[in-house]
């Protein structure tokens, strides 16, 4: 079922959530996941097509998936339509069957273009494997389609296993907050087995003495007892996510944010981690960190970055 | 995020509107007035320095570039300020009783000194009972980034001057700015050189500079930084080298890195900066922080004395830079560590303090 070239495959609309109310997050169950799986061949793609087919079928029939795997030229498109043959062959047959594309050209631009002109909702590709050096020299093409994608995107690493334990990284910086976000995408595919623990890091330290900085080094229940800002971003975050038959956790670490989220990703055995996307514009963007690179470059889990 | 960059500029125009608003003729004046005091009290060094080679050569046996680390080193923890001692320094090799390196050193050891200031306000915060965490990781902090790059800018620094790579930007007072000087404030050198022995000339010089500079702190504006987008420091992960261009462009105006730190507390709402942001902010702030005494060198007729300055400057910026772009995730996780390992336990705490008065002592024995 291989399509002509990136044309988009035929999709249903999904309902956008405006707020977070109650009600419209429900009615969003009715709504269509629309996946989008960037495979090349690699065992790094295989982890994302599996990944791919778990969500899939955690979806009953909600998600509809698309594999689509990108030629450099012209000359190659043989070869990457018998890479997408094979992946389609491989696709577990309970399953609702995947549409198929071949793009050519730079990946990360056709797949941005593939993700754009097929209105998915999420994208998932493999890490490249490419030695840290090479990621160095010639740049990541994970993160260049991190960049480029219009919506979120999972970057799959591992089995693929099914979506039992989640860690959602909030930073407090998203309105409405990520799990908002997170939900309004990934509903289809969480069930009531769903473990999503919800994380805040403090990278503060105090500026000075004569700091009161007891909330420095407080636990989620403190900061959430005391109604510190913290406190009430995650307090709000587990009230979003209590929507859903899901089981919650709040957490709080001390330390460099990127450091406590990739130790806590790696300590929790988790199956995704959920990171906000860097989405600061113009001359911001030149001053602020790109924390999400920095997880998705180093962290050895899946990891999904949301954007709103 | 459109409105909040269109905010976000606005807010900073806003500040700038401010800033420029409460520039009142008084703080002119104040600036101007310490601005006069720190040229008169470097002239009253520089006719002090020569009588008390005999005290520094032979009885302080400041004869080589270690023990001159560790005398300017001990000089500031005396005075409680890193500033006056480099302009010190530079009347010491003005009057040939430093080498340009022993100089070099001895303007080092001033900033090891000067960065002990801010743990001892945190020091004697502890010692009232209060959590050591909190009243000492700032102040340790300083003292570790400004250790770590420091000494590895004695050997860049060091290299520099002993290759003669900046013999071509050797500068000094000119001429005509010695004149105009000697108009303006000879009548009163004179003044104070034929009533004082000369042997105290230098300690009014010095106690004259640390005047000039309590009023220069004064001559700041209130900066409204909270109000703009250095307001978010507490909140917002910087990229590094925006807060060491930040932490170099406040300190070029304060000139004091103790003072560029305590810009941050009042930022947040609860005085906490992200620990991303501090260690760039605070390697920016200890390059400019030589501004005072790259003034101080082109008041001294020494021509090196510019270009020891412009060394250590330069030392420090190349290893920041060096940092900052090859390891400086592995150098932030080592500080903190540091600092945490210092705070964890009062026994750690005691070994430190107790070996960063025995450090500058035994260089002294060198």
């Amino acid at each position: 079922m291989i399509s002509a070239i990136l044309e988009p495959p035929i999709v249903e609309t999904v309902p956008t959530l405006t707020n977070e109310n109650q009600k419209e997050l429900e009615s969003s169950n009715t709504g269509t996941l629309r996946l989008l799986v960037a495979i090349d061949g690699s065992p790094q793609a295989a982890a994302a097509t599996q990944l791919g087919a778990t969500l899939t079928a955690a979806g009953k029939g909600s998600v509809r998936p698309t594999l689509v795997t990108v030629a450099p030229t012209r000359s190659n498109r043989a070869k990457s339509e018998a890479i997408l043959a094979a992946a389609l062959a491989a696709w577990p047959a309970n399953l609702p069957t995947p549409q198929g594309s071949v793009g050519v050209g730079r990946i990360a631009e056709t797949v941005a273009n593939a993700a754009t002109t097929g209105k998915h909702d999420l994208v998932i590709i493999g890490e490249s494997g490419a030695n840290r050096l090479m990621s160095l020299l010639l740049g990541s093409t994970v993160l260049d389609v991190a960049e480029r994608v219009p919506c979120s995107l999972i970057v799959a690493r591992g089995a693929g296993r099914p979506l039992r334990r989640i860690l959602l990284c909030d930073s407090g910086a998203h309105s409405p907050s990520l799990s908002h976000h997170f939900l309004r995408q990934l509903k289809p595919v969480l069930g009531p087995e769903t473990a999503v623990t919800v994380l805040h890091v403090m990278s503060q330290i105090a500026a000075g003495p004569r700091i009161d900085n007891n909330q420095l080094y407080a636990d989620a229940e403190t900061l959430i007892r005391e109604h510190a800002v913290e406190g009430e971003w995650l307090l709000q975050d587990l009230r979003m996510l209590e929507r859903l038959p899901l089981q919650t956790e709040a957490k709080v670490r001390h330390g460099f944010v990127v450091d406590e989220i990739l130790d806590e990703a790696r300590s929790g055995d988790y199956d995704l981690v959920v990171i906000g996307a860097h989405t600061q514009e113009g001359w911001l963007d030149l001053l602020l960190d790109d924390l999400a690179g920095q997880i998705i470059a180093q962290c050895e889990r899946s990891v999904m970055l949301v954007r709103p | 995020m459109e409105g909040e960059s269109a905010h976000a500029e606005r807010s900073t125009v806003q500040v700038l509107g401010n800033l420029l608003a409460k520039v009142q003729l008084s703080k002119v004046l104040l600036f101007i007035t310490s601005l006069a005091l720190f040229i008169l009290a470097i002239m009253l060094m520089k006719s002090g320095a020569r009588s008390l080679i005999p005290l520094v050569r032979d009885s302080f046996q400041v004869n080589n570039p270690a023990n001159s680390l560790g005398f300017g080193w001990l000089f500031a923890y005396t005075i409680m300020s890193g500033s006056p001692v480099a302009a010190a320094a530079l009347t010491f090799l003005d009057a040939g009783a430093l080498t340009a390196t022993s100089t070099f050193t001895m303007i080092t050891g001033s900033r090891f000194g000067a960065s002990f200031i801010v743990l001892f306000i945190g020091f004697i915060y502890v010692m009232r009972g209060n959590d050591q965490s909190s009243g000492l990781g700032m102040g340790l902090l300083s003292l570790s980034v400004t250790f770590t790059t420091y000494i590895m800018g004695l050997v860049v620094g060091i290299a520099m001057l002993q290759s003669g790579l900046l013999d071509g930007l050797r500068m000094g007072s000119g001429g005509h700015l010695d004149s105009v000087l000697d108009a303006i404030f000879g009548p009163v050198v004179d003044l104070i050189t034929g009533t004082l022995p000369s042997w105290s000339l230098f300690l009014v010089g010095l106690g004259i500079i640390m005047v000039s500079f309590n009023l220069f702190d004064h001559c700041l504006p209130q900066m409204t930084l909270k109000e703009s987008q250095v307001g978010r420091v507490s909140r917002m992960v910087y990229r590094p080298w925006v807060m060491f261009l930040l932490g170099a462009g406040i300190t070029s105006i304060s000139m004091s890195v103790s003072v560029s730190l305590s810009i941050l507390v009042p930022l947040s709402n609860r005085g906490f900066i992200r620990r991303e942001n501090v260690i760039p902010y605070i390697m920016g702030a200890n390059i400019t922080t030589f501004v005072d005494t790259l003034v101080a060198s082109l008041l001294i007729s020494h021509p090196a004395a510019f270009t020891v300055v412009l060394a250590e400057m330069l030392s420090i910026t190349v290893v920041s830079m060096i940092i900052l772009a090859t390891s400086y995730r592995r150098y932030e996780r080592a500080m903190l560590s540091f600092v945490n390992w210092v705070t964890r336990r009062k026994r750690n705490l005691a070994f430190f303090m107790i070996s960063i008065f025995v450090v500058p002592l035994l260089l002294m024995l060198l």
